[in-house]
């Protein structure tokens, strides 16, 4: 009898022990926003042009990447969109388990119809893991304003942390107005004018922690032009402009070159150097009638040298996409 | 009035027990049969997710066996003692709600009562309800931005049953049954999804006596 009793303990016991049941995989539906206008919203303070940095041509659309990690490192949802400017904004809901994420957005330029459709400032590469994410610069074509490359990572911690989660990307690099004041000075002695700098870094690379550094490849210690050659004879305006956008570097050269009527390159005036820094703004601007260049951060609003010649023309928009011409 | 109503109908039901014409003298019958029920069914709150799930319907089919053991006084038939054992085998489908989501378990079901006849076809059951999850619908349940992937949930639950059961007064050969039962569920639905899910049933069974 007391075996039975025993026996049905025991069986009691088995059957509510096998009741513990396995977990479930549990996901959130995590909502990104990602805001792309505050990668141009400080640059906008310093255009010259209302509208020259912050808008769109009809021809180009803002790439923009939501690329998501797991805490290995490894994508888990990858999405891409062309927005139609930095105004509009990219919504994906992604699907997460429990755990700690790498968010990563990339926006940039590129051209999507006309002369030079297909044409991408920027290209990213190896999104499978995030420790090989790169982004690298289409030095083959004119980009002036809309080269601006966004990049902002953001850790999400799903389960613990907020279930919407709005990216707001900032610029990876610096942006730079050119400036040639009285072009005209020297229409006797000049072909054309470009400016330079000595050192560029050309790509980012992130690392497994979603932190990202620009690199310099000083296998290719080139020479990098900021914009097409400025051939005064094409032109009737006084003040030009263009921009540029950089990422960040240490101490860097630029200089304004001139091909002289004889066939001869100089190097025009003083050549500055600068400390490239990311989401900063400078401007490299040539005055030809007091033979001034300067290299300087632009801080509080649109610099004096703007404010001086009120029908400054924007050369780079016409070429945006265009391949670069060789110089020398 | 409505009190001496009903003492008059108890009185028919029990002497329908006890005087009906027996056929042979074993104490025992058995009787196999189909049966089916609707239910109420609840889902505890869950203290993990902080969920708060409301109720829902639910239904079973299956088969039964119900055996009757002994008689109840010398003169009496067989398998109209105090005793009974029922076993089931059921298919049944559960739901509970959750916000504007219903969420529903399909299972495997086999009860195990013990059966004390207060009155000669009324009795009072109690035993295991042994459950399996066959599957889930949604497979994924969408709830404050969380998606539950309910379609994991294969687990199995023993639950504590108990009710009553009416068994119509025995012909010969057959004989009807219906129980009223509630299951207390004892094992939440997955280790991270802490809802168990009790019910109340109400259910209809026809048995054909096999062992009279």
């Amino acid at each position: 009898m007391k075996k039975n009793i025993f026996l049905a303990i025991a069986a009691v016991a088995l059957l509510l022990a096998s009741c513990k049941n396995e977990d479930i995989s549990i996901s959130r539906e995590i909502s990104f926003q990602v805001n792309p206008y505050t990668v141009v919203s400080e640059f906008a303070k310093h255009e010259v042009n209302t509208g020259d940095v912050q808008s769109l041509p009809d021809v180009c659309r803002l790439h923009t990447y939501l690329l998501v990690y797991d805490k290995d490192g490894n994508l888990v949802k990858s999405e891409q969109n062309n927005l139609q400017d930095y105004l509009s904004r990219m919504n994906v809901n992604v699907e997460l388990t429990d755990g700690n994420y790498t968010a990563v957005a990339i926006t940039y330029v590129v051209v999507v119809s006309g002369e030079t459709a297909g044409v991408e400032f920027w290209s990213v590469s190896g999104i499978d893991r995030l420790a090989n994410l790169t982004v690298t610069r289409n030095a083959e074509v004119w980009a002036y304003q809309y080269g601006i490359l966004g990049i902002q990572t953001e850790q999400v911690a799903v389960g613990t942390g907020k279930n919407a989660i709005t990216i707001d990307v900032k610029p990876a690099g610096a942006f730079v107005v050119n400036w040639i004041y009285n072009l005209h000075q020297y229409d006797n002695e000049v072909q054309y004018y470009q400016p330079f700098m000595t050192k560029e870094s050309t790509s980012c690379t992130f690392s497994s922690n979603g932190q990202y550094t620009a690199n310099y490849n000083q296998s290719t210690d080139y020479i990098y032009p900021l914009m097409e050659q400025v051939w005064p004879q094409y032109y009737e305006y006084v003040t030009v402009y263009t921009y540029s956008f950089f990422l960040p570097f240490g101490q860097t050269g630029f200089r304004w070159e001139a091909l002289l009527t004889d066939n001869q390159y100089v190097s025009l005036f003083d050549e500055p150097t600068g400390n490239i820094q990311q989401g900063k703004c400078y401007q490299f601007a040539m005055d030809l009638s007091t033979q001034q260049v300067v290299f300087q951060e632009l801080t509080n609003g649109k610099s004096a040298m703007a404010h001086a010649d009120a029908q400054a023309v924007n050369l780079g928009a016409a070429s945006i996409g265009k391949r670069v011409a060789t110089t020398k | 009035m409505r009190k001496q109503l009903l003492l008059v109908l108890l009185a028919v039901v029990c002497a329908s027990g006890l005087f009906a014409q027996c056929e042979d003298d074993r104490p025992l019958r058995i009787g196999v049969g189909p049966k089916l029920g609707l239910g109420l069914d609840m889902g505890s709150h869950s203290k993990v997710q902080n969920l708060n799930f409301g109720k829902g319907f639910g239904y079973q089919a299956g088969a039964v066996v119900n055996a009757h053991f002994g008689r109840r006084y010398d003169m009496s038939c067989g398998g109209t003692g105090w005793v009974g054992l029922q076993l089931e085998a059921l298919y049944g489908s559960r739901a509970v709600k959750l916000g504007d989501a219903s969420l529903r378990t399909n299972c495997l079901e086999i009860p195990v009562l013990a059966q004390v006849y207060v009155i000669p076809n009324l009795a009072i059951e109690a035993g295991a309800t042994m459950v399996k999850v066959l599957s889930t619908s949604p497979t994924q349940l969408l709830h404050d931005g969380t998606i539950y992937n309910t379609g994991e949930i294969k687990g199995s639950d023993v639950m504590i049953s108990a009710g009553v059961a009416y068994k119509s007064p025995i012909d010969s050969n057959s004989s009807w049954m219906v129980d009223a039962r509630f299951n207390l569920g004892m094992s939440p639905l997955a280790g991270n999804f802490d809802t168990k899910v009790s019910s109340i049933m109400v259910s209809f069974a026809y048995l054909f006596n096999i062992v009279k």
